[in-house]
């Protein structure tokens, strides 16, 4: 195999593929930009929020009023509200509540104790909310329509109103779901009448949980008193009948007692007036008291979650998949669950009741950040007053990351794709034009090597370099052809030429004998007579062969009886006949095969190759002319021991002008022996092969001849 | 009267050659170097016979046009084209165009003094004695030689279109029918100075073509291959 063979080869496809690989590296590096901004742009914002804290602390520095203890009473808890975001519905479940998840009351015998329960109170707009979970190890819920509603679990809760009256309701449910509502006696077992359940005044919700149960609530904060009073407890009945029933009380049934109501520590007005004029849409700014109750709360970290809106179209899914596809791209491969970043939050918080500055940040999802700044607000003596804590999440930065990447890759991937297609294209056309003219060059030379046209008619006319590499292909075509013509005209050209000037010599010569010659000159003509007429003899052999192909058009093909032919001729070869030794023999094991052929033109065939083989047979050694048939074919063969023939020389020598015989020797020969067996074997349909023979060494020239089907 | 003999060949070498050969043989020849002096020289004479060569000067096809002009002016006219131009169509076109025969060179002086007189006979008893009939006839078979005007008949048709070398080939062969003659027989009968086994089989295939236009079955010319032909008539 060749060196050239061995080169790895690249398809021009393959190399515009490559290149194409080469321009993603384009889209890549606007991605590097973009990150490099985003960690530009949350330094930026780091620092602002570090500045914006500092602020919040001097505005605050010294403001005992806004951050004074409330006025309750010690016997009194005060359950402290959380200011809540994002969508809030009263649907048992706790997403809304996963920020305050440590801060949540814990009442009963302890935490985690089989009567413990624990409250959170959470306000948004113009509504309270509460969530109450409670462990129960068996929960026993109200039967439809029965009279008392005390016979299962419920929560009792009080609300004094402004006139000192106390309102009592009792939240009991029939299944998990929506609970009923009921305002009660005093008894808290009778029911006076229910708040109408398409009512949203006061909603509540119980979801069973493995240990119990959890009831989610909502009421408007005008409910309240203006000291934000309220009762609330809770029921346990661990029987059907009622029997076994006591209270998890957080306020006492008795109202009694003032001090069975708890406060609702809401926020403060103030604080909260000063912190609106700093809201910002992507972070939350919290005040708390010394004893880290939110005392105000502004804005939200995470901007409310949009709906997933399911794609509609092929273009809203595609860019649903990029939408996918970049989340996946930039996720954050670790993050904190709620809880974990709630202990994060309390460290920053604990921190700054230490009257430390002090900054984090922790991953809140797979593409959110949160950065936090916490910062003590103290009195005019130094003595703690609260804490700020400003939270602001990267989203909106991610946000227009992934915006700016989305528009990148969009744009990417539309130019890539036109740019794709467009080399594509142009490489297959390219690759096209060349094929064509590959298939072209390869079919303008005939099997045997002979060219059949004079040029080149694909790309000829392009005016790139596939089209100059065609003009100077065709050029050499022409040229290659020229030369043939020249080659195969040659013959006859000479003998025109030699003809006329021969033909003055022999009349001259024919003349001057006329005229009578002295004594002993008559040899010198007869001698120059002799040469003439072998020069006449070559003159006419070159034409022969050159007008042969013409000349084959005259000739009809019949039937032939080839084996007769073949057993006449070598009968009429062997000089035996004559008197001689013979040299040529015949094998055939056949009966009769017809070929549609010209006897004269099989003779003429026959004449060449057993001068041939006379010329390169051992001396002394037969000759054999062999016939045999082999399925739609039959197959001449004429062997003679001897020289092999030089493998470089057999493929050409069935070529015009090709002879392997050395110059001077013997006769003249000019190499048209084989020509003209090769040009009567294809005129019958056939073809003609020369084989090297060993032991003994010779050569065997093969025709193939399609036979006649009678 | 001498018969009179135009030759028209643009080499001087040969037409003084065959000029002189052909007087030595008692013609009176007028020579002509190109087609323009002998289409003016022969329309205000008639000749009894033409010599022409094909290739003269630049025109390849002087022979030919000369030919046609002067077959216009005298159609009985005997014209023998003598050329370098062998080819088989040449061949075949010189005869279609009412050429008499078509001999290539290079030529035995003999032999084209010989063929001048054929022609000139041949002309002088198809004008003369076209009804006389009484010249010698040799019959083999089926075929009839006409040996005075060179005409071969099958089956009592006239072979149309033999040529003199085709004649000549044909009378060679019926000689002694039955045996074989050799190519190199045949070849001496061509009356050339050299001609090869492939040229003696175009002439045998062209003579059975003439015959078979008259007779489809006609075989009487056996191959004997790789020696030569022979005449059977059974």
């Amino acid at each position: 195999m060749s060196s050239a063979n061995r080169r790895p080869r690249f398809r021009l496809n393959t190399q515009v593929l490559v290149f194409a690989l080469v321009l993603i590296s384009i889209p890549w590096l606007s991605y590097r930009f973009v990150a490099e901004t985003r960690v530009f742009m949350i330094e930026g914002q780091t620092q602002a929020q570090e500045q914006l804290a500092r602020g919040i602390v001097t505005l605050f520095q010294g403001r005992d009023d806004l951050l004074a203890e409330l006025p309750y009473l010690d016997s009194q808890q005060v359950v402290f509200s959380h200011p809540l975001t994002g969508q809030t519905k009263v649907d048992g479940y706790t997403n809304e509540w996963l920020d305050f998840q440590l801060f949540a009351n814990h009442f009963g015998s302890g935490e985690g104790s089989e009567d413990g329960y624990s409250l959170l109170l959470g306000e948004k707009d113009d509504r309270i909310f509460g969530l109450v979970r409670i462990q129960d190890d068996k929960t026993v819920l109200r039967t439809k329509g029965t009279p008392k509603l005390d016979l299962s679990d419920h929560l009792r809760l009080t609300l004094p109103d402004r006139n000192g009256n106390e309102r009592r309701l009792v939240m009991v449910a029939t299944n998990a779901g929506a609970m009923e509502v009921w305002y009660v006696k005093e008894d808290w077992a009778t029911p006076q009448y229910r708040s109408p359940s398409s009512s949203f005044i006061i909603k509540a919700v119980m979801r069973q949980l493995v240990d119990g149960y959890l009831v989610e609530f909502a009421l408007p904060k005008y409910f309240l008193n203006q000291r934000q009073e309220f009762g609330l407890a809770v029921a346990d009945v661990d029987s059907e009948d009622g029997t076994m029933r006591h209270l998890k009380t957080l306020v006492g049934a008795d109202t009694t007692v003032e001090s069975h109501f708890n406060l609702l520590a809401m926020r403060a007005p103030e604080a909260h007036k000063i912190l609106s004029s700093l809201s910002r849409s992507d972070s939350q700014i919290v005040i708390y008291d010394n004893h880290l109750q939110v005392r105000a709360s502004v804005g939200q970290v995470s901007p409310p979650q949009s709906e997933q809106i399911k794609p509609q179209d092929v273009f809203e899914r595609i860019q649903s998949w990029l939408n996918q596809g970049l989340d996946w791209f930039i996720a954050i491969p670790a993050y904190l669950n709620p809880v974990q970043a709630a202990s994060q939050e309390r460290d920053l918080l604990n921190r700054a009741l230490d009257k430390k500055f002090a900054s984090g940040r922790w991953h809140k999802g797979p593409t959110e950040q949160v950065f936090a700044v916490a910062a003590p607000i103290a009195d005019q003596e130094g003595e703690l007053l609260g804490v700020v804590l400003i939270k602001q999440s990267t989203a909106q930065i991610l946000g227009l990351q992934k915006q700016a990447m989305e528009n990148i890759a969009l744009l990417s991937l539309s130019t890539m794709l036109v740019i794709l297609l467009v080399l594509l294209l142009f490489s297959w056309r390219q690759a096209m034009r060349i094929r064509r003219l590959g298939r072209e060059a390869q079919q303008i030379v005939d099997p045997d090597g002979r060219l059949r046209t004079d040029r080149l008619h694909n790309e000829t006319r392009a005016g790139d370099e596939i089209g100059d590499l065609a003009r100077s292909f065709s050029g050499v075509v022409a040229r290659l052809h020229e030369h043939q013509e020249f080659m195969s005209t040659m013959p006859r050209t000479l003998r025109h030429e030699v003809n006329n000037p021969l033909n003055a010599t022999m009349t001259s010569l024919e003349n001057l004998q006329m005229h009578g010659v002295a004594e002993g000159q008559q040899r010198y003509i007869d001698s120059a007579q002799r040469g003439l007429v072998k020069i006449s003899a070559i003159v006419e052999k070159l034409a022969d062969a050159a007008n042969l192909e013409a000349a084959l058009h005259e000739d009809e093909l019949e039937p032939l009886n080839l084996l007769h032919l073949l057993q006449t001729y070598v009968h009429h070869q062997n000089p035996g006949t004559l008197g001689g030794l013979a040299d040529v023999v015949f094998e055939s094991d056949q009966q009769v095969i017809y070929v549609a052929g010209v006897d004269y033109r099989i003779e003429q065939l026959l004449d060449k190759l057993l001068d041939n083989a006379r010329d390169f047979r051992a001396d002394g050694s037969l000759i054999t002319v062999r016939l045999y048939q082999q399925e739609y074919d039959c197959y001449l063969e004429v062997e003679n021991n001897g020289l092999n023939i030089p493998l470089e020389l057999i493929a050409g020598m069935f070529n015009s002008m090709v002879s392997a015989r050395a110059a001077g020797a013997g006769h003249a020969h000019f190499g048209l022996g084989l020509y003209i067996v090769r040009l009567i074997s294809q005129f019958h349909g056939g073809s003609v092969s020369a084989h090297n023979l060993s032991q003994p060494e010779g050569v065997m020239f093969r025709v193939r001849l399609p036979i006649l089907l009678v | 009267m001498a018969k009179h003999i135009v030759i028209v060949e643009d080499d001087r070498d040969q037409r003084d050659n065959y000029q002189f050969a052909l007087e030595q043989r008692g013609y009176r020849v007028t020579v002509y170097a190109g087609k323009d002096q002998a289409e003016v020289g022969l329309k205000q004479q008639r000749p009894d016979l033409v010599i022409l060569d094909i290739i003269m000067d630049d025109n390849i096809d002087a022979g030919f046009q000369l030919c046609a002009a002067l077959l216009k002016i005298h159609p009985d006219l005997p014209v023998l084209f003598l050329t370098e131009r062998v080819g088989e169509i040449d061949r075949i076109l010189g005869l279609r165009m009412g050429a008499w025969d078509y001999q290539p060179k290079p030529v035995s002086l003999d032999f084209l003094a010989e063929k001048v007189a054929t022609l000139i006979r041949l002309s002088d008893i198809r004008v003369v004695t076209a009804e006389t009939d009484d010249q010698k006839i040799r019959n083999i078979g089926h075929l009839q030689l006409l040996e005075e005007s060179r005409q071969a008949k099958w089956r009592n048709q006239e072979i149309v279109g033999i040529t003199l070398t085709e004649f000549r080939m044909i009378e060679a062969l019926t000689r002694r029918p039955g045996n074989i003659l050799t190519y190199d027989t045949l070849a001496q009968a061509t009356h050339q100075h050299y001609v090869s086994n492939n040229t003696i089989s175009t002439h045998i295939r062209n003579i059975k073509r003439k015959v078979k236009k008259i007779d489809a079955q006609f075989d009487a010319i056996k191959s004997e291959y790789g020696m030569g032909y022979r005449w059977s008539d059974n």
